[in-house]
């Protein structure tokens, strides 16, 4: 468990302390989790050497969840994961422990958040360039919906002129990678011990966003100012390391919501200082929407069908110019069941990798996920995609939540 | 607390109500069934002079549906804000059963539609799910759902207003609250229901992509109380009915039923709502309602 995270949740407790004493009856205690036992089949033998097949992993999740009579909080919930084959995705992080409190101030109402914490910006379904607060945990799954905990404090302003969200961000999360022998990965595997920052760590991140939501439009625009958490991976004679450079973004997400018709928009413009001498620019967008059928062929079910455009000048991602079709059936049967088939469209090079994902609740503690991840098309040009030319699979997750 | 229940409500659908004319040929036809004809001739009269004012009648029974209409929401104005927990159990045709607890809170909102907060306690894997509702009278809804695992609020269309609430026969229109001005009225006659005296009205939403061309509202006439609803679908097949039982009154006017449940007569399934730990005028305020207090919803 990493140290910080226990000193933080140490002086949590201790600023709690009073009102844990004094007013013990006032807080009530709760808490729920969840625990996954997960495998991953993969279809081919491995591209790179020391790499293994197929793998099975546990994950845990549980909250521990307190509040106070006035509405106070401490949230906590560690992560712990531990694989069958690759030591680097067995780890522990702690996704929440943070202490919420918040009031009126005349019209508008504030909130504080202290503590580690998780943010989401954003309103694409494929890629999210604006959602900057909290660094990407790579392992658990490759699409890079998990992330870390970050330490921060967290002022939040509401009122009919909108919201108001400021962050101090005291700390950074380098990236995690698959080892030696786990999948996804390059060719050699990114080292997880050797991380360049320019400015080093002491550097203290900033952001801010202000939304509102005005009739059919909800909107944010965001502003980071500190070290990148898209890592810029170099090759060295040691292996392929993580830089990470200091970075100052601006951020605007949309969405309008018309009907059935979502129409999302998200956008950033990014300069990267990687040192005193090179800085340079880049933008990021993601254009697209959805629209969803109801009570299609006559039945209760859904049939959403998703678009979007991914647009990278900077080259940090895989999605650079690539196009997203997806569509999602969904039964809205008493056992949840949906059917999700998502199409990814690389224009740059001729690859496409296909989804697809099910999920059913079993009972009301049990459910399930299959999913399955393939190329359609491969080019033996597109780089960063031949290094897991091999890593289709087919994955089973079986839930037990409390 | 007054507490009062109805038991024995019948379902009466086979009666075309909504012709006066024909209704009135009714009674005399039930009339003479059953060999009363002398009292029948000795009414025929007024009869026929009812009859000879169906312009005026047809008038006046919408202007009756809308009073009942709004004679409801007016006894139901004032209350501020309610909490509740509420536990859905939905029965398939072969009584399996499958259970949705959540936490609801409703902000009465002067001048426009309530503000409504749904919290997801079971099943466990979308606990802290939430469904915001931004009511309003004339125009459609806005919607937000919080999702816990991606700490995301996303905002959600409201068109889909005749999908199932969480696979339930409930959809998400029959949950909101009737606004007066969403529906076009008429009252069609006054019968017992129960061992109350109650009137039948049709209610026709008058707001695209509801699943219902008309829904039959039974309100007693003492209370104004919702006893039953009958649900016709696009094609004006009856769908759904609802009855709601085990009324009790808080803070001596506002009623609410502990009890409802929705029978889907097409599919055989039901729905049964159960309704827990109400509370009137509680101290929550507004910020709840807001898309920072759906964040910290757990």
């Amino acid at each position: 468990m990493p140290k910080y995270c226990i000193t933080i949740f140490t002086f949590l407790l201790l600023i709690a302390n009073p009102g844990l004493t004094e007013e013990h009856q006032d807080w009530s205690v709760e808490h729920w989790g969840k625990v996954t036992f997960g495998t991953r089949i993969f279809l081919d033998d491995p591209a790179h050497t020391g790499q293994k097949g197929n793998n099975f992993s546990l994950t845990f999740e549980p909250t521990i969840y307190s509040e106070s009579a006035e509405g106070n909080s401490f949230t906590f919930t560690p992560f712990i994961m531990i694989d069958s084959v690759d030591s680097e995705r067995t780890h522990v992080d702690i996704r929440e422990a943070y202490y919420l409190t918040f009031g009126s101030l005349g019209e508008s109402e504030w909130e504080l958040r202290i503590g580690i914490d998780q943010v989401f910006w954003g309103t694409a379904e494929s890629h999210n360039p604006v959602n900057v607060i909290n660094q990407t945990d790579y392992v658990v799954h490759p699409n890079g919906e998990s992330k870390l905990g970050q330490p921060m404090v967290h002022g939040t302003l509401a009122g009919d002129w909108g919201m108001l969200d400021a962050f101090v961000l005291p700390y950074y999360r380098p990236r995690t990678f698959p080892g030696i022998k786990g999948r996804f990965r390059s060719k050699p595997p990114v080292q997880n011990y050797r991380k360049q920052i320019y400015r080093g760590r002491n550097n203290i991140d900033l952001a801010a966003r202000y939304s509102n939501s005005i009739g059919a439009l909800d909107f944010g625009v965001s502003y980071f100012d500190g070290t990148s958490r898209d890592p810029r991976l170099e090759r060295n004679n040691t292996g392929v390391i993580q830089n990470y450079d200091l970075i100052k973004q601006v951020g605007l997400d949309l969405q309008l919501t018309l009907g059935a018709f979502l129409g999302k928009a998200e956008w950033i413009t990014r300069e990267q200082i990687t040192d005193e001498n090179t800085r340079s620019r880049s933008h990021v967008s993601v254009l697209g929407g959805e629209y969803a059928f109801y009570g299609i062929f006559e039945s209760e079910a859904d049939l959403t069908l998703f678009a979007e455009w991914n647009h990278d000048t900077g080259g940090n991602s895989l999605l650079q110019d690539d196009l997203f079709f997806a569509a999602r059936y969904s039964f809205n049967d008493i056992l949840d069941t949906d059917i999700t088939v998502a199409l990814i469209d690389d224009r740059d090079f001729d690859t496409k990798t296909l989804n697809i994902e099910f999920n059913r609740r079993l009972s009301d503690s049990f459910s399930l996920t299959v999913e399955a991840f393939k190329f359609l098309e491969e080019d033996q040009g597109d780089v960063l995609s031949q290094q897991i030319v091999n890593d289709e699979y087919v994955a089973l997750d079986l839930s037990f939540s409390y | 607390m007054k507490y009062i229940t109805v038991r024995g409500f019948k379902h009466d659908v086979k009666n075309p109500p909504n012709r006066r004319k024909s209704s009135v040929l009714f009674i005399l036809q039930r009339v003479v069934d059953q060999g009363r004809l002398g009292i029948a001739l000795l009414i025929f009269p007024f009869l026929v002079a009812a009859a000879s004012v169906q312009g005026v009648n047809a008038q006046s029974e919408v202007e009756k549906g809308l009073e009942i209409a709004q004679k409801a929401r007016d006894a139901d104005r004032g209350f501020e804000n309610f909490v509740a927990e509420m536990v859905m159990i939905l029965r398939n045709k072969q009584g399996q059963e499958n259970k949705r607890s959540l936490r609801i809170k409703v902000l009465e909102v002067s001048g426009d539609g309530n503000m409504s907060l749904f919290v997801f306690d079971n099943p466990r894997d979308v606990k802290g799910t939430a469904l915001l509702i931004h009511g309003h009278l004339t125009k459609s809804d806005d919607q937000w759902l919080y999702l816990p695992a991606l700490k995301r609020v996303k905002r959600i269309s409201s068109s889909n207003r005749s999908g199932s609430f969480v696979g339930s026969e409930f959809a998400y229109e029959d949950l909101g609250s009737l606004e007066v001005e969403k529906y076009t009225y008429k009252w069609l006659r006054d019968e017992k229901c129960g061992d109350l005296d109650c009137t039948v009205t049709e209610y026709k939403p008058s707001e695209k992509g509801s699943g219902y061309t008309r829904m039959l509202l039974w309100h007693d006439k003492d209370e104004l109380r919702v006893w039953k609803i009958e649900y016709y679908d696009r094609k004006n097949a009856h769908l759904k009915t609802l009855v709601h039982e085990d009324y009790e009154q808080y803070l001596d006017q506002y009623w609410r039923s502990k009890r409802s449940n929705m029978v889907n007569h097409i599919t055989g399934k039901s729905t049964e709502i159960l309704w827990d730990q109400i509370q009137f005028r509680t101290d929550l305020n507004e910020g709840e309602f807001t898309k920072t207090g759906l964040r910290r919803v757990r």
